[in-house]
């Protein structure tokens, strides 16, 4: 018998936590969909779990905008000086640019090829000019136009810029001249973990680090968190150690593609997501409890349970656990602004999001247009405009690079320099 | 008797130390490469130097480059040092080009004309956008304009020049905003011997990054769009002679490799040297640095069986017009493979210049490796003579192939034989502008 989920508008009886609320099903991090009550089967619309559209729209799809923020279609993949809009060369093909945002705007965008060649880290101060921060070239330790590149990690507790890879995690430090300068935090450069061998926690210098990190978050207590292939590690009071990790799954490990902006920072210092990223039992979002160590599935379909195995695999939104998967890998990076989780994917052509003071159901928020929607011409002029509708935005490979807290979402196209965009709810957050 | 011959060569090489680099020659083919130098290693940059530019005029190469750090907090500054036809050189402590108090300066380029060298740059003094200055300097290495000339100093972006010399004066490109335009413009305007500044012409518009060159009839501008580099041609006058707005796929290249070029002839038109794709994750790219002839019409005419896919060369027989290649070497896999086999990538740029008789390349080749395996390192410089697009060294004859990054090649020829090639050689992150001498056959 076909399970069937009611629509209601309006909030359900007192003890119905987990029937339906708005659009779909109440929270519920686990445990496939329940069955709708019969008093709402009787008064809404009917929609069949086992064929939902792998399109569902969000209640916001009209208020999304989508600004150019830095980078120009054509301007080439050279020049990184000047007006951000008329810069080129952000966020080359293969490899997704990540983007940190300071709290006084200043924005810090990580660019380069796959595999880490070519990067450099360039910022756009809140006045809109770009300038060059770190090149591809230089030292790990001294003025900061003499040092190699790595990519942003802000620091809340010290507000100061740190820079994660090369084997190391590094600091940005104002010197009494007002000149920057890099300092070795953790790590030894340039040296990795032993192949074979667990990496060496201990003294913050003296540990190893995976150079080609999977995302690394710090939390308000300045605790830094540092995912690799093999597990997650903590950086906290010059110390690393290894978190141990408890999967409540029988698929263990993690199984990483492409890209290392796979970790945010959750709702708490002490919750973390970590998107892991590919495979048949893999493919999903996991929920972390540094605390505990715990890794709970939030979103990507289990197959291994028995769900909707027709969808696994494809943009497909709706009850995040048994019904919504992305093609090729998973993503989810948390909003805090939206309490949100951003699900994106490598071929993503939408950018969806699962709320989670919602039903939790993944839905469509931008790059799509719905039903009703005239679809406006869309090409490089609109992707190099301002204020553009978010369901009209039509673009291939369009992935998270990263939040600010004014409510802006930094989106960048991982096959073109096409640079960076700024999208943001315009009934809800600022331009 | 050649085998004969080819014994005795050998046993030279076995034998003799003057023997050793008569065998080198044998084996690198039309070219030989003379040893390195340093051009101010202890300059105001500390560690960081970039963008070498070279040229070739009454018997000396003037090299200019970005000495310094050109980002925030940066101060980078243009140099310029003269290099003798022995490879000796001239101005050890270099001739700084435009002195000025703030703001950083990059990307020189540098051409010779009746007398005097030209030199162009972005300067970025009022700290907000680039602007694309210039200045000339005599072969004794003086320079002629105390003050640049402004070739494009309006408001917004003006940037990434280019200047090629031809019969009637200086030929300077570069790309700009004017008004509230949302896409950048090519421009060219005239610089004569004298510093006379023409006006300025839009030459294409939604392009950006040109790069120029003299066949002896025309120039050709070769630009960067959003997913193509295409090109036109511009007679001595600055009038642009053919620029159609719909191409055949022999009308431009896909993606936006760095490209280098020279001009051959006015029958033979332009020779052309670009990369293939980068690494990527799905390990389908393929690393190739390639050579085409542009025609005096526009088109591109390279070998039988060179195809733009990413997949791997028509029928699997390496094009003859690939000077270097990762095709059919060990294919590195995705992350978690093994790091200790680094694959040869080339990738990356390349410099062309005249020798007189043939046009003479210098590429850029990567390995990969690094911490994922995916990342691009120690780079090298091989060399060849072309007849047309047509490599004549190959594999290539070994320019800097020491375990540091030789990056970032620059080529002037003397018409005879005589070139120089200028590169980056970057070691524990400390950047040098280094140079060697090429001598053809």
């Amino acid at each position: 018998m076909k399970r069937k989920l009611r629509i209601v508008g309006a909030a359900l009886a007192a003890g119905a936590a987990l029937w339906l609320v708005g659009h779909g099903r109440a929270a519920d991090e686990s445990a496939p969909p329940p069955s709708p009550p019969g008093a709402a089967a009787a008064t809404a619309p009917a929609m069949d779990l086992d064929n939902l559209p792998t399109t569902i729209f969000d209640d916001s799809v009209g208020d999304w905008v989508v600004d150019r923020f830095a980078g120009n279609s054509l301007t080439g993949s050279v020049l990184y000086q000047g007006p951000a809009r008329e810069v080129g060369g952000l966020c080359t093909a293969h490899a997704p640019g990540q983007v940190v945002a300071a709290p006084d705007g200043t924005v810090y965008i990580m660019c380069g090829l796959s595999g880490g060649s070519y990067e450099r880290l360039v910022e756009v101060s809140p006045d809109g000019t770009l300038r060059l921060l770190m090149g591809e070239k230089g030292l790990i330790e001294g003025p900061i136009g003499q040092c190699r590149a790595s990519r942003p990690l802000w620091n809340p507790k010290e507000n100061t810029l740190y820079l994660a890879g090369l084997n190391c995690i590094r600091k940005v430090v104002k010197k009494p001249d007002g000149s920057s300068w890099v300092e070795l935090v953790a790590g030894i450069p340039y040296k990795a973990p032993e192949p074979k061998a667990p990496p060496k926690d201990g003294p913050a210098k003296q540990a190893t680090l995976q150079s080609f990190y999977r995302g690394a978050v710090c939390n308000s207590r300045g605790t830094i968190f540092w995912l690799e292939d093999r597990g997650l590690r903590k950086i906290d009071s010059g110390t690393v150690s290894s978190i141990p990790l408890k999967f409540t799954e029988k698929t263990y490990g993690f199984h990483f593609i492409m890209r290392q902006n796979l970790l945010s920072l959750g709702e708490d210092d002490d919750t973390l997501y970590i998107s892991d990223t590919y495979g048949g039992g893999h493919q999903r979002v996991l929920k972390c409890d540094v605390k505990t160590g715990t890794l709970t599935r939030v979103c990507g379909i289990n197959t291994a349970v028995g769900n909707t195995y027709k969808r696994f695999g494809k943009a497909a939104d709706g009850p995040p656990l048994s019904h919504a998967s992305e093609n090729s890998g998973i993503t989810g990076h948390y909003d805090p602004f939206y309490n949100a989780l951003w699900i994106n994917g490598p071929d993503a052509r939408r950018m969806r999001w699962m709320k989670l003071d919602g039903d939790r159901w993944v839905r469509t928020v931008m790059c799509a247009a719905r039903p009703e929607t005239k679809p406006q011409p869309f090409g490089l002029k609109e992707l190099n405009s301002l204020g553009v509708p978010g369901e009209q935005v039509r673009c291939h490979y369009i992935y998270y690079a990263g939040t600010d807290s004014r409510g802006g979402l930094y989106l960048v196209r991982w096959t073109e320099t096409d640079g960076v965009w700024r999208a943001y709810n315009k009934k809800e957050a600022k331009p | 008797m050649k085998s004969i011959a080819a014994t005795a060569l050998v046993a030279m090489c076995l034998l003799a130390q003057p023997a050793k680099s008569l065998c080198d020659d044998a084996a690198a083919g039309g070219v030989k490469v003379g040893e390195e130098l340093v051009l101010m290693a202890d300059g105001p940059g500390q560690t960081m130097r970039s963008y070498p530019a070279v040229a070739f005029g009454k018997d000396v190469f003037p090299v200019a480059w970005q000495e310094g750090w050109q980002g925030k907090e940066g101060s980078s500054r243009i140099f310029l040092a003269r290099v003798g036809l022995d490879g000796k050189i001239l101005d050890p402590k270099g001739i700084e080009i435009a002195a000025c108090k703030t703001g950083v300066q990059e990307y020189p380029r540098v051409a010779f004309l009746d007398g005097v060298f030209l030199v162009v740059w972005n300067d970025m003094r009022n700290g907000k956008d680039c602007d694309v200055l210039a200045a000339r300097v005599s072969p004794a290495g003086k320079v002629l304009d105390e003050k640049p000339i402004a070739v494009a100093a309006g408001p917004r972006t003006q940037a990434m020049p280019d200047v090629a010399a031809d019969e009637n004066g200086f030929m300077v490109v570069w790309h700009g905003f004017q008004d509230k335009d949302m896409f950048p413009k090519v421009f060219a305007a005239r610089v004569g011997a004298d510093g006379a500044l023409g006006n300025p012409a839009v030459l294409t518009a939604g392009a950006s990054c040109p790069r120029i060159a003299w066949n002896g009839k025309e120039h050709l501008v070769i630009y960067s769009t959003n997913r193509r580099k295409a090109w036109l041609r511009m007679d001595p006058a600055g009038k642009v002679v053919w620029n159609p707005e719909r191409r055949t796929w022999s009308e431009g290249l896909q993606g936006d490799p760095f490209c280098s070029m020279c001009g051959l002839s006015r029958e033979k038109g332009w020779a052309m040297v670009y990369h293939g794709g980068q690494p990527n994750w799905w390990y389908r790219a393929l690393g190739i640095q390639r050579t085409a002839r542009i025609t005096p019409a526009g088109k591109i005419d390279a070998a039988p069986g060179d195809v733009m896919g990413h997949y791997g060369p028509k029928g699997g027989v390496v094009p003859p017009n690939w000077l270097d290649t990762s095709y059919r070497k060990k294919t590195q896999r995705n992350v978690g493979g093994s790091a200790a086999t680094p694959t040869v990538f080339p990738y990356g740029g390349s410099a062309l210049a005249q020798d007189g008789r043939h046009c003479v390349v210098v590429w850029q080749r990567y390995y990969m490796g690094g911490a994922s395996n995916l990342e691009l390192v120690n780079g090298d410089l091989l060399a060849s003579r072309l007849d047309a697009w047509k490599p004549l060294d190959k594999p290539g004859v070994p320019v800097a192939t020491s375990t540091a990054e030789e990056i970032n090649p620059a080529l002037a020829g003397n018409g005879s034989g005589k070139l120089l090639c200028v590169y980056e050689k970057v070691v524990d992150g400390r950047t040098s502008i280094a140079a060697r001498t090429l001598q053809t056959r």
